[in-house]
């Protein structure tokens, strides 16, 4: 099952509402990243809040109580407006969870998409590994895809950009996948990124929902 | 490792000095505020300073930094800097800090722990500078852990090594971060609301006092009440 | 409390034909014996909401807004997640709610609804548009719920002839009703009220069944079958 699973929670036609995210691209433009810097922007949410996200589906997948991973999730995303953009992107996946009546389904109404998405592997039998990979792979070409709307290039550029960091998510994925515990989840912060995705919901012009 | 500590009990308080000295400014029956002073040029590469501050059920501790600390060049060797800080039930304390300076070649470690019991109050300010003027900066790793009610609040860390990295600090050299914990802020002021009741407001600047952060802090304090404490 | 679930009814068609103008025209009209919602799907953050709030025509809670990271056909025709959740958060909030009306964010010709989503839809074209819209037709002209031919008080000044254009609609619609409608015609309003109240009336029932207009033209299969996806 797994192994067509985790190609499934990675593509973008999964119908979970993903074309409605950006990963604070959209915020980030808005508050003054140069496209130039995209990449680097990448890297910025590789070492950060993907990271940190990606940690947190693990763990979930690994069984934790959800309670305290919600706990655990929330305190590394001070942000109540990150975390609402989360929550939303969760349902995504608890509406497909409920349509296809898996165990998913289940969760609270403000399950945010880590958690879900953790959920979701766990349901699906997916590996640690492969739903860390799942959860950085879809967070980094969220940004690239939506970069082609905000700062339209070449689509083969921003291929390029996410084959770039390859090696860097191989080795944020081995990092986080052996994690189980709730207080293991890293909780490196980007502070500007994260000031940017905190504005967004002023922002009078925006394309995306976060 | 030099300990510094500070603990508030309803029957008197305890102070030890340490690369920082307590030094009390003033008592009243329910509160005391303290004036943190640098005995030596603090921060220097090998230094680890650890304060303890700890304030019992009902009671108001206030901490002021005299000036702010400038950590200096590490010479290879890494300055530590931990704070452990421990609020009661229905205990406050509100901690004044003054900027951290990181020189050029600085590199400093500091982790800040606060264990806030249900309907105690935490409101501190931490400003971290980027180099003295003209220099880029130092590296700092902050780890902090606060719990409120025994429940994670807030858990970040903030590594600035690569500072300049886009969506960290771009160009700016300030970081600045008020902390409330214990209180829900008005919904006026701009910051971070905590899934636990807390509050975070961040701003990032190039010079130390140009952050707008100052009135936050005070507001804050008024929310919590510091200005009854006294006498 | 209703019976059934709300209808959910589609509101699609080109930029400013006047989708907003003909929500908070439906609010005013049955928000009084009707309990509504509004769901809009907006170009840029949540401004066709916000006038729909300004209008002071609904509970200002009862107008959602979806942003659709610029892609307002994907969110009402292939992935509705976004949609289906406004929708279903809707309805838990307000149990009450009969009708909840569906704004897609002004697309093309060809952006449908799915009836995954919506009961039904109503396609908006505007005289201004020009008159030989209906004629290059599209599923939503062809085969909406209904075809509304809007602002045709405007028809005089844009040169263009609305009752040739209701003419060709019902043409190209093969007997589907089609409403030439303007806010300062107390007739065609009625048409429009009495369209949707029968409507609701007949999901009520049981009796209306949600078709797809498609996003293609009806085709022969090599069986012989006609398909309108």
């Amino acid at each position: 099952m797994s192994g067509i699973a985790a190609l499934l929670l990675a593509d973008a036609r999964l119908p979970a509402g993903g074309h409605t995210q950006s990963a604070g691209l959209e915020p980030a433009l808005l508050g003054g990243l140069e496209p130039t810097d995209i990449p680097g922007f990448l890297r910025t949410r590789l070492a950060t809040s993907a990271r940190v996200d990606a940690a947190t589906a693990v763990v979930t997948r690994a069984g934790a109580p959800v309670e305290q991973v919600l706990d655990a999730w929330a305190a590394r995303t001070p942000s109540e407006v990150v975390r609402a953009a989360a929550v939303e992107a969760g349902r995504g996946y608890l509406r497909l969870a409920r349509t296809l009546g898996m165990p998913t389904s289940l969760l609270p109404r403000d399950t945010p998409r880590p958690i879900a998405l953790g959920s979701l592997a766990r349901d699906l039998g997916l590996a640690a590994a492969e739903v860390a990979r799942v959860a950085i792979y879809d967070d980094l070409q969220t940004a690239c895809a939506a970069a082609l709307k905000l700062a339209p290039m070449d689509p083969a550029t921003p291929v390029g950009w996410l084959l770039a960091c390859a090696d860097p998510i191989d080795e944020a994925v081995a990092d986080v996948a052996k994690l189980t515990e709730p207080q293991q989840i890293p909780a490196t912060t980007a502070p500007l990124m994260e000031l940017w995705q905190h504005a967004h919901s002023t922002a009078t012009r925006r394309l995306f929902r976060a | 490792m030099s300990l510094t500590r500070v603990h508030l009990r309803q029957d008197g308080q305890t102070l030890v000095a340490g690369l920082l000295a307590p030094r009390v400014l003033q008592r009243g029956p329910t509160c005391l505020e303290v004036a943190l002073v640098a005995t030596n040029a603090t921060l220097l590469g090998g230094d680890h300073v650890r304060i303890e501050l700890a304030v019992d059920a009902g009671m108001h501790l206030v901490i002021r930094d005299v000036a702010g600390t400038v950590a200096y060049h590490s010479r290879g060797r890494e300055a530590w800097w931990d704070n452990e800080i421990d609020v009661a039930e229905g205990a406050s304390l509100v901690w004044r800090a003054e900027p951290l300076v990181l020189s050029q070649g600085a590199s400093v470690r500091r982790t800040t722990h606060a264990t806030v019991a249900e309907g105690g109050r935490l409101l501190m300010r931490d400003t971290l500078v980027l180099g003295r003027s003209g220099e880029t900066g130092g590296d700092i790793v902050c780890d902090t852990e606060l719990t409120y009610a025994g429940r994670p609040a807030l858990v970040e860390r903030l590594d600035l090594a690569d500072a300049t990295l886009p969506g960290m600090l771009g160009a700016h050299r300030v970081i600045d971060t008020v902390t409330l914990l214990g209180a829900r802020p008005a919904a006026t002021t701009r910051a971070f609301r905590l899934a636990q009741p807390g509050a975070v407001a961040r701003a990032v600047g190039i010079r130390a006092h140009d952050t707008a952060l100052d009135a936050t802090f005070e507001e804050w304090a008024t929310q919590i009440g510091a200005q009854s404490w006294r006498g | 409390m209703p019976e059934t679930r709300a209808l959910r009814l589609g509101i699609a068609g080109p930029v400013g034909t006047g989708k907003s103008s003909l929500i908070a025209l439906l609010c005013r009209e049955l928000g009084g014996t009707i309990e509504l919602g509004v769901v809009t799907n907006d170009i840029y953050t949540d401004e066709d909401a916000r006038m729909l709030r300004a209008a002071g025509v609904l509970d200002p809670d009862r107008i959602r807004a979806v942003e659709t990271g610029a892609c307002p056909h994907t969110a009402i025709r292939d992935d509705i997640t976004a949609n289906a959740i406004a929708i279903e958060d809707l309805e838990s909030d307000y149990p009450a709610t009969e009708l909840v009306l569906i704004e897609s964010g002004g697309d093309n010709l060809t952006a449908t609804f799915s009836p995954a989503l919506v009961d039904a839809q109503i396609f908006v074209l505007d005289v201004a548009g020009g008159g030989d819209v209906v004629r290059k037709g599209g599923p939503g002209i062809a085969r909406a719920d209904l075809l509304v031919v809007n602002k045709t008080d405007l028809a005089p000044h844009v040169g263009v002839d609305a009752d040739r254009m209701r003419r060709e609609g019902e043409q190209a619609r093969e007997g589907r009703p089609v409403i030439a409608l303007s806010r300062n015609d107390a007739d065609s309003i009625a048409a429009l009220t009495s369209w949707v109240r029968h409507l609701l009336a007949r999901h009520r029932h049981g009796e209306h069944v949600a078709t797809d207009p498609g996003p293609m033209a009806p085709h022969f299969h090599a069986d012989g079958t006609v398909h309108a996806h």
